[in-house]
Order: C-alpha cells, then sequence, then structure tokens
C-alpha cells in the first residue's frame, strides 16, 4: 500500500476563487424587488436556529450555513448526503453511491462529534455517534442550518457542530397537492418518490415515501431501502401549533469489501430506525413562548462479515438502540432581547451481542438530562450572546459547556462576529469514558458592501483533550490537538440566471505534545458551484476537492477534484401541475477522492429522472 | 417502477387537458405566506373559477397574451410584482393587493396598504399624544397625508411633518424632531422607511421616550409600542367583496380604492411599560 502524498494544485482553483471575486461586480444584478412586503415585514431576513429559536443571521455569532429547498432542487440530490456535499467546509466521505454509508464532519472535526438533527430529534447512534445522512429523503426537506463549531451550550454533545434539519410542512394555501418522481441511473441506481401535503381548515399534513436502491457503483456497496415520513399540524388560537412526525426506514446495504486491499473479508448491513415525536407550541403572553416536545427513536442495525473467498460467516453484530425523551422550552422576546430556556431528557438503551471495537459492556441504559439558558441582547449595533448548559451524562459525567458570542453591524453591509465556547461530545454508551472536549473560538467578518457579491471569512482555533480517535497510531491513549484554521465563502447574486460561488477551507490540525500533524483530518476543502435556474431550466456544475491528509499506509488518493453536472428542465407547467425532467452526471472526469484505498469513490456515472408536481 | 413510471406518463399526458376557461386571473408574485393568507381569505368571499400563477416560479409572464388566449373576466392582483405585470392588461378590470403602488386608474381598483388616518387618531387620542410626528416623501405618500391632516384636525392633534426625498435625509430630519413631538407615526412609506432607516425611528422613540406607531406587527419587536396592522385573510375577503361586484356588472369606476376594514391593533407591553404609558382601549 502506497499513501498518494501528492502535492495536489490550488492553482486552478484559486483562479477560480480569483476571477470569482473580481468579476462579480460586474456580473451581477438585482432581483425583482417585493418592496411592500418587504417593508410590511421589517425587511427580515435570513434567520437560523442556531439558539433553537428563530432569529436573524445578523445576531448569531456562530458560523451558520443555512440550505434552502430551492437550493437543494437545483442539485436533483436523492438524500441529504447530496446536499451536504456541497457545503463549503463540510467534508463527506461517501462509501459508494446513494443511500450508502456516508461519514460527515465539519471543519475537520471527527466523524462522531457532528449532531445531525431531524425535527429535533438527534439522528446520532448511541454506540458510535454515527449520523446516517443518507438516510433522509431530500424531498423532505425544507431547510438546512449549519452550525460550524461547537455548540454544547445550546445542544448538548455537538463538538464539531449541528446540521439541523428541518422538513417541509403542509404549505398554507392548498387543500392537497404533492409529486411523484422516479430517477434511474447506472447499476441501476433508482429513487422512486411521492409526497402528499395540504391543509383544511386548521389541520395541515405532509406525506412522503419511496425507494432507493443500487446495485452498487463501487464493489460491494449495493442498496436497497424504503422509507416514509409523515407529519401532521394543528394550528391553535393565539398563533400557536400542535404537531406529530413519523419516520421509518429500512435498508440493506454492503458495506465493506476486503478485496480491495487483499483482504478476505465483506461486510453488509441490515437496518431498521423508527422515529416519532409530538410537540406543541404555545403562547403563553405577549413576547412569552412555550415549546414542548416529546420524542422516540430506536434503530435495530444487524452487521454480517463474512469471507469473500466461501462467504465463511466470520461476525455478526446485533445492535438495538432506543432513545427517548422530552424537551421543554421557554422563549421570551423583549424590546432587544431574547432569551431562551429549556431542558433536555433522554433514556437511552443499547443492546449488543459484540462490538468490532472494545467496548466496557454490551448492554447499558441510562437516563439523562441537560438545562441550558441562551440570550441574546442587541445594544444599538452590538448583540451580545451569552449561553451556558449543563448536562448530566452519566456515562461521561456532568459537563458544564458555556459560550459567549457577539456580533457587531459595523455598517448596513458588513458585520463582525466573535464567538467562544467550550463543547464536548460523548464516547459509545458502551464505554466508561471521559468526553472528548473543545474550546472553540471563532472570529469572522460577512460583508455586502461590494456590489451584488457576498463574502464571509472565519478564522479559527479548536483546542481539543482527551481525544481518541480510531484513526490514530495509537487510539488508546488520550491525546490534545490544537486545529486551527480559516474559511472563506463568497456568492453572487444572479446575473440572467446565473450564480457563482465558491469556498475554501484550510485546516492545520497538530498534536498538541509535539506539534506533528494529526493526520486523517482534512487540510484543504474547496467547494466551487455555478448554478443556473430560469424557473425552466436549471443546472448547477460543483466542483469539490478534499486534502483528506490520509494515515500513512491508506492508500488514500485525492489529488484532484469531482465535478458534477445537474440538470433540469420544467416542460410542462400549470398554476398547480408541472412535468419535470432532470439528469445528473456524476464525477464528470473521473476524479479520484478518497482516503482509504478500501473504499474508493465511485467513477463517472449518469442517471435521468421525471418528476410530476400536482 | 413500472407502475410508478406509467402513473408518471398518464399525468404528464393529462396535464395539458387541465386547462379550462376560469373567471379569475390570479396573478400572485410569489409563494409568501402573506400571499397566501390573502388569498385564503379571498376564496373564502368568493367561489369563481380561477387560474393562479405565481409570478416568481416563472423567469417571464406574458400576462396580456394569457388574458387574450384564456379570456378572464377580471385579474387580481397579489404584490408589487403582480400589479406590475397586470398593469399592461387593459381590457378586464384590475383588483390590486398588497402593493402599495394601488391607486385606482381606468380599470385597475383595489385595497391600499395604508389603514385609515381616523384609527391611528383613536390610538394617539387613547395615548395623549398631542403632537405627532410625521416622516414621508410627498411624492409616495402626499396623498396620505392629506387625508392624515383632516383626521387628525377633527381629533385635535397636531401634525409635524418632515419630508425626505432620499432615505439618507431620514435621520437628520428625525433629529429635528426632538423635543417637538409626544409620538411617532411610521408611514408605510418606502423613501422614510427602509432597511436601515429602521433603526433611526426605535432609537429616537427610546432617546426621546415617545411611543412608536407603526403598521406591521413585525415593527414590534424592534421596539414599536403599537401597531395597526392589517388582517390579511381580511383583507382577501374584501378583496373578494369588491370582485364579486365587478363580476355582478359594476364598473370599476364605481370602486375607487379603499382602505382595508379588517385590521388589528398590537401593542408591545414592556415598551409601553418603560414610557410610562397606560394603554386605553381605543
Amino acid at each position: 500500500m502506497k499513501t498518494v502524498y501528492k502535492s495536489h494544485s490550488l492553482q486552478a482553483i484559486l483562479l477560480f476563487i480569483c476571477l470569482t471575486i473580481c468579476l462579480s461586480p460586474s456580473l451581477s444584478w438585482g432581483e425583482e424587488n417585493e418592496d411592500t412586503l418587504d417593508l410590511f415585514n421589517a425587511f427580515q431576513e435570513q434567520t437560523s436556529a442556531s439558539s433553537r429559536v428563530p432569529k436573524p443571521l445578523s445576531q448569531t455569532a456562530e458560523n451558520v450555513t443555512v440550505i434552502t429547498a430551492v437550493d437543494i432542487r437545483l442539485l436533483n440530490a436523492h438524500t441529504l448526503a447530496d446536499v451536504l456535499i456541497t457545503i463549503p467546509g463540510i467534508q463527506t466521505d461517501p462509501r459508494g453511491a446513494q443511500g450508502n454509508i456516508v461519514f460527515t464532519s465539519i471543519q475537520s472535526s471527527s466523524v462522531a462529534h457532528v449532531l445531525v438533527l431531524l425535527d429535533g430529534i438527534p439522528l446520532n447512534t448511541l454506540g458510535e455517534n454515527f449520523s446516517d445522512v443518507s438516510l433522509v429523503p431530500a424531498q423532505i426537506i425544507e431547510r438546512i442550518e449549519i452550525v460550524k463549531g461547537a455548540a454544547s451550550s445550546v445542544w448538548g454533545q455537538a463538538l464539531g457542530g449541528v446540521i439541523n434539519v428541518i422538513t417541509k410542512s403542509s404549505g398554507t394555501d392548498r387543500a392537497d397537492g404533492g409529486s411523484v418522481s422516479a430517477s434511474i441511473g447506472e447499476r441501476t441506481t433508482a429513487d422512486t418518490r411521492a409526497e402528499l401535503f395540504g391543509t383544511t381548515g386548521r389541520m395541515g399534513y405532509y406525506l412522503s415515501g419511496g425507494f432507493l436502491g443500487t446495485n452498487g457503483l463501487t464493489p460491494h456497496t449495493a442498496v436497497s431501502s424504503n422509507g416514509i415520513y409523515t407529519k401532521l399540524l394543528w394550528s391553535l388560537p393565539d398563533n400557536g401549533q400542535f404537531w406529530s412526525t413519523f419516520k421509518y426506514d429500512r435498508a440493506d446495504r454492503g458495506t465493506l469489501w476486503g478485496d480491495n486491499i487483499g483482504w478476505d473479508n465483506k461486510e453488509d448491513q441490515s437496518l431498521h430506525t423508527i422515529s416519532a415525536s409530538m410537540g406543541m407550541r404555545k403562547s403563553l403572553a405577549n413576547g412569552l413562548e412555550l415549546e414542548l416536545l416529546g420524542r422516540y427513536s430506536s434503530r435495530h442495525q444487524d452487521t454480517f462479515s463474512a469471507q469473500i473467498s466461501d462467504n465463511t460467516p466470520t461476525q455478526t453484530i446485533n445492535s438495538r438502540e432506543l432513545a427517548s425523551g422530552a424537551s421543554a422550552k421557554l422563549v421570551w422576546r423583549g424590546v432587544d432581547n431574547l432569551l431562551v430556556v429549556g431542558a433536555d431528557y433522554e433514556h437511552a438503551e443499547l443492546k449488543a451481542n459484540d462490538a468490532f471495537v472494545h467496548v466496557d459492556m454490551l448492554d447499558r441504559t441510562v437516563n439523562r438530562w441537560g438545562v441550558y439558558l441562551n440570550d441574546t441582547s442587541t445594544f444599538g449595533p452590538v448583540s451580545v450572546i451569552p449561553g451556558a448548559r449543563f448536562d448530566r451524562t452519566v456515562t461521561g459525567g456532568d459537563q458544564f459547556s458555556p459560550s459567549l458570542g457577539a456580533v457587531w453591524q459595523l455598517t448596513d453591509a458588513t458585520l463582525v462576529r466573535g464567538y467562544t465556547a467550550r463543547g464536548f461530545s460523548l464516547p459509545s454508551l458502551l464505554n466508561d469514558r471521559q468526553p472528548e472536549k473543545v474550546w472553540t473560538s471563532q472570529i469572522g467578518i460577512e460583508s455586502s458592501t461590494v456590489p451584488y457579491l457576498w463574502v464571509k471569512g472565519t478564522l479559527f482555533r479548536n483546542e481539543l483533550t482527551n481525544v481518541r480517535n480510531l484513526r490514530n497510531l495509537d487510539s488508546s491513549i488520550p491525546e490534545s490537538r490544537v486545529a486551527k484554521g480559516a474559511e472563506l465563502e463568497v456568492r453572487t447574486t444572479p446575473l440572467y440566471n446565473t450564480s457563482v460561488g465558491a469556498g475554501y477551507t484550510f485546516t492545520d490540525s497538530i498534536h498538541a505534545s509535539d506539534g506533528s500533524k494529526v493526520y486523517a483530518d482534512p487540510r484543504h476543502t474547496v467547494q466551487l458551484a455555478l448554478r443556473y435556474d430560469d424557473k425552466t431550466y436549471r443546472g448547477a456544475l460543483t466542483g469539490r476537492h478534499i486534502y483528506w491528509n490520509a494515515v500513512p499506509g491508506y492508500g488514500g488518493q485525492y489529488a484532484g477534484l469531482i465535478w458534477d453536472l445537474h440538470l433540469g428542465a420544467t416542460l410542462i407547467k400549470r398554476e398547480n401541475n408541472s412535468f419535470e425532467l432532470f439528469f445528473s452526471g456524476h464525477n464528470l472526469f473521473n476524479g479520484k477522492q478518497y482516503q482509504d484505498e478500501i473504499a474508493p469513490n465511485a467513477s463517472r456515472w449518469f442517471e435521468g429522472g421525471v418528476r410530476v408536481n400536482f | 417502477m413500472r407502475l410508478l413510471l406509467l402513473i408518471i406518463l398518464a399525468l404528464a399526458t393529462l396535464l395539458p387537458s387541465l386547462a379550462q376557461a376560469y373567471d379569475i386571473l390570479v396573478l400572485q408574485s410569489s409563494s409568501s405566506s402573506g400571499y397566501a393568507q390573502v388569498l385564503k381569505g379571498f376564496r373564502t368571499n368568493n367561489s369563481a373559477s380561477q387560474r393562479v400563477i405565481v409570478m416568481s416560479d416563472y423567469a417571464e409572464v406574458d400576462v396580456v397574451r394569457i388574458v387574450r388566449e384564456d379570456r378572464p373576466r377580471l385579474i387580481l392582483a397579489v404584490g408589487d410584482t403582480a400589479l406590475k405585470a397586470a398593469r399592461a392588461v387593459q381590457t378586464i378590470p384590475v383588483v390590486s393587493v398588497m402593493s402599495l403602488a394601488t391607486i385606482s386608474q381606468r380599470n385597475i381598483t383595489g385595497i391600499t396598504m395604508f389603514a385609515s388616518p381616523e384609527q391611528y387618531c383613536k390610538l394617539f387620542t387613547a395615548m395623549s399624544a398631542k403632537r405627532v410626528g410625521i416622516i414621508h416623501n410627498p411624492g409616495k405618500t402626499g396623498w396620505y397625508l392629506e387625508q392624515a391632516r383632516i383626521a387628525a384636525e377633527n381629533a385635535g392633534i397636531q401634525l409635524v411633518v418632515r419630508e425626505v426625498s432620499t432615505a439618507k435625509e431620514t435621520p437628520a430630519e428625525l433629529a429635528t424632531l426632538a423635543g417637538k413631538v409626544d409620538a411617532l407615526w411610521m408611514l408605510p412609506d418606502t423613501t422614510a422607511v427602509t432597511r436601515e432607516t429602521t433603526e433611526f425611528y426605535f432609537r429616537f422613540g427610546l432617546e426621546q421616550s415617545i411611543p412608536l406607531i407603526s403598521f406591521a406587527s413585525s415593527y414590534l419587536g424592534f421596539g414599536a409600542a403599537a401597531v395597526i396592522e392589517i388582517d390579511y385573510t381580511k383583507l382577501g375577503r374584501q378583496a373578494g367583496d369588491i370582485t364579486n361586484a365587478l363580476l355582478s356588472g359594476s364598473r370599476v369606476s364605481d370602486l375607487p380604492v379603499a382602505y382595508p376594514l379588517g385590521i388589528n391593533r398590537a401593542d408591545n407591553q414592556a415598551v409601553l411599560k418603560k414610557l410610562g404609558l397606560k394603554f386605553v382601549k381605543p
């Protein structure tokens, strides 16, 4: 095995970014204004729920990226993973084609450090803290909010950041509607899906279901998965709301093929997941709101290992996870103050018959809870955002996670952000270990001073302690690390329905003890995008490069860029009906982008499909 | 899979045949929830057949051609973009809502986005405010100010008016009102109130310890003491009434642009308390 440390050329990428910046002022063009609506909405800008309640991004100290359903539609995305793969600062490591395992990290964090939420329900497993983002169909997503950096003062264990997925609702103006879609690609890669939504009186509903499957674009990565998702909503008096959700997924997939490295072993996975929630939001008094949420989720996962040569089973691991919990949140909106106080409770159970790595036990049940308080106070152009959370984790002791952020609106078009916070990430429920911890500090600037060009730059420093990582050469010893980095995002507003965007993230991750570099923490991440959307025809050309900085001997190859092309055309359009064709070409130039030769990325492949909206 | 493809193909084949004759062409600027509320109200009061076109879904909408080919009897324009597109049509009546540019023209009528000045004057009287400051652009809201002056005079209120022609003038003109007014009346004037100038209104109110009265509840969170707000659902119902009248034979000239009838008052108790104001229901 030979690791490729090829000095990758970033010249072309930097040239693209420079051209983007230089050309943008002349390229961009304002969109048609809805002055009346803007005025009556008080020019309310894009919001994020980084404090667990919507507030303007101009009062958000964290480095937050928001992706909407419109952005997702341009990508012809099948799952959440297909969207994340295009986001600046996110590193994704897909194992096979759509529907198979994808490891996700934020700004070179560990995969286990990213908290993924679906309508407030954690997707992370209790065993490995792994978030199965390819089990979330893109169709059900209304919006994704990504907090880059520790967010433990709000969410508890979220050392590396949060990916908060908000699903579609019933809409407000139609009694019924929906869509049906089907796509087919190489190796019988198919995605067939349907959704229904509507509102009748005070009640609304959203239903979605589909099949995603493939024979595998790389050896032994076939997938067969089905899933349904439902959401019911009832409007209460005084703008209150009651809702319930239910999600079921089943998947069978090939997850490992040792033959790539001459190892006589393969692995298959069969899993069933269920999640359900009920929630209520109600106004208690002027400016005071209460939100309650109850949730349940289970994950049954069976992993079968066998010899490739004669199919002899070598190991079978059955794990049964169950998590139920409740959350309560009080939100008070004052004149220049937004206060959020809340509590989370979780009952977690994990049973397994065996494990691939060392565990201290095979069966454990814990009850854990956390309380938090986050405030946003605005003093003229400055917003100060203090926060704190206490967690009784049981398995990892008590954790106190403070944070302090500030946003200074320098001018109408420019703001400066600063944020420092302590974060933690719990080990497997089956291990008695102290949590991994981080002190993160970020400073950033966001500006649209240059006409029609938006720029955001962030510097970050993460001091990690008690880190254990399987990728370490000796994973049994906890260690300290320092990761310093910078991120730059640029985007233009559309000209002739066309816009360009670019993102670059640099991370220098070293061992605190001797200053040597940490392997498997990506050093450079580049995202490029050219988008076109005239409402009839749409297209997106995306490019990405991750310098994986792979562990020596793992045979990683990651010198080039991966280019994807997504096209779509609305051929027939009525007020509530439309017929669309779409097409995607993946990895157009057969780029190599993987950190471990046991799981090479898929070569060029194509797919196409149709969608009817009604 | 085959079945699904069959269904898709069947739906696709049937789609072209779905177009049919209708009475009202609804032009909706975008899928905004505010517009959806208006349409919801409109439909409760109007059962005429409709075709809805969400303008933001299309790069270009040739409304004139659609009207020529589909022959609707009336256009309901919801929002600024919709009204702009509907202006190209002169052959059928246009009812405009959710646009500050709604003014009576040969074939255009509708509902303005201004609550009647009497509603505001009742509020100022309830607050015991005798001198009320206004910043506005005469070119945009001069017509409204004329009516506001009459209503204020009847209520025994003095309007202290400052005129601006660009948004940049707003902070300076606001400063000239210091010590001269008991309340500030924020008009929906797109010159005087912009993303940049809103903060100056609130700061002025706090510095002078006077209430700021605005036109949308969105401003309550920023420091407005109270708002006279248009109920979008009722606005839709009112548009439904106008449309029914036009479809029943009334002429556009018989139905001048109206004030919205569905009005709600909302206030920010924290601000009122801070200002030491006890609110008396008008």
